[in-house]
């Protein structure tokens, strides 16, 4: 007795189909036995890798790309938007939680504004070296002037375009210069008190950097010599 | 018994041991081919993912069980290796689309196909406007005189699933090969051949 699925068979039985792709493929070469295909098989085989742990990186890179775009999309509409990303009733007693900060409360109390003045030694004088950190066991040493930072000349007459020299201001300059040398005289002896005059009055003569420097200095050199009791 | 040399064999190759599985690869090896081959229509092609299917046999060897035999599980695995062979065809054509309309006229009618290459590769140009499972249905059954059980197994479905494509599969081929040859399919004119 046969089978039901016998019979589906037979029922599928199609001589003629069955003769055409048998005709179809008997002669063909490229179905004969080729000699050396199991070697082949067996160099790719143990040649290739065993594990294919691609696979997991290129899913942990997928997921992240996905992920960092997700995040850029979300970054991007809520820019454009300005609105806050959660709204839902649960928030709405506590807007204050949702909304955007307008301003940063001082997390530190406000400091006296930096007083330029104060740092200045006299009102006509200013002293450079008060702008830099010192120790305060450090005595500040006078050092020659290098050849490199040679003072302005001021000894020199300035002259007009036309070639002519002002008068006036030629005197201007040797007055200016006179005092100039004679409060480095009086610095050089170590009467700071002097020099400082000296190159305070040279100053409102005829202002320049250099005098002010030495000014400073030299009263300076004064304060610390009435500070520093005698022994 | 055969089946007990595959199970043995295949015992042995699961211990690590290469030249059982080397013979596994001899005793399996024409038959995937022929199938991969007939699937494709290329020997090259169909060499290559012979050596895939056996590839992916070393690497699941430990999941492998000769129940009846593992040749249901190598072509199976051949034919959802074939399916990706042919996506990739379609995605990159032989080519270029925009030559087509070129020359139309240069490409030869069906008719002209028969005389110029004959019977066989108008049928093998029919079984290529089959589904690839279609494919494998009819090859198996009329081809290879398998039994609808063995069918089921390397199309991944029951029997009664395997019964519907095959007989699908015949009445789009039969009509396809009526098309293309004009007639009906003739009656044998010899007897069945030793097929691989």
């Amino acid at each position: 007795m046969m089978s039901n699925r016998k019979i589906a068979e037979e029922a599928l039985t199609d001589p003629a189909l069955t003769a055409l792709l048998q005709d179809t493929f008997a002669h063909d070469p490229s179905l004969a036995d080729a000699p050396g295909r199991t070697e082949r098989i067996m160099r790719f085989v143990l040649s290739a890798p065993r594990s294919t742990p691609w696979v997991g990186w290129s899913l942990l890179g997928w997921t992240a790309g996905a992920t960092a775009m997700a995040a850029t999309l979300l970054l991007l509409i809520f820019h454009a938007t300005q609105l806050p990303l959660i709204e839902s009733p649960q928030f709405a007693t506590a807007p204050a939680q949702v909304a955007i900060p307008t301003a940063v409360p001082p997390t530190k109390s406000p400091e006296k504004p930096f007083d330029i003045a104060a740092r200045l030694p006299h009102p006509a004088v200013r002293d450079e070296s008060a702008w830099e950190w010192k120790s305060p066991t450090t005595t500040v040493a006078v050092q020659p002037p290098s050849p490199w930072m040679k003072p302005e000349e001021i000894n020199t007459p300035s002259a007009t375009l036309d070639g002519r020299v002002d008068v006036a201001e030629d005197t201007t300059v040797r007055t200016a210069s006179a005092l100039n040398t004679a409060g480095s005289a009086a610095y050089a002896a170590g009467d700071y008190e002097t020099a400082y005059q000296a190159y305070a009055e040279s100053y409102e003569t005829l202002p320049t950097p250099d005098t002010i420097l030495r000014s400073g200095q030299a009263l300076q050199n004064l304060a610390q010599e009435e500070l520093t009791p005698e022994g | 018994m055969a089946d007990t040399e595959e199970g043995r064999l295949l015992a042995q190759a699961q211990r690590g041991d290469q030249l059982a599985f080397a013979s596994l690869v001899q005793l399996h090896q024409q038959r995937v081919f022929a199938h991969c081959y007939r699937l494709l229509n290329n020997s090259v092609e169909a060499e290559d993912l012979c050596s895939e299917t056996f590839l992916r046999a070393y690497q699941h060897l430990r999941e492998l069980r000769a129940d009846p035999s593992i040749i249901h599980w190598l072509l199976r695995v051949a034919q959802n290796l074939a399916i990706s062979q042919l996506r990739k065809r379609v995605m990159r054509p032989m080519i270029d689309l925009e030559d087509i309309g070129e020359y139309p006229s240069d490409q030869p009618l069906p008719e002209d196909q028969v005389v110029e290459h004959g019977r066989q590769e108008v049928v093998k140009a029919c079984l290529s406007h089959l589904s690839l499972k279609e494919r494998t249905a009819v090859l198996m059954f009329y081809l290879e005189e398998r039994p609808l059980e063995e069918i089921a197994r390397v199309l991944g479905c029951g029997v009664a699933g395997a019964k519907s494509r095959v007989h699908r599969a015949r009445h789009r081929l039969k009509a396809l090969v009526m098309a293309a040859l004009g007639e009906e399919i003739p009656q044998p004119m010899v007897e069945k051949g030793q097929i691989p």
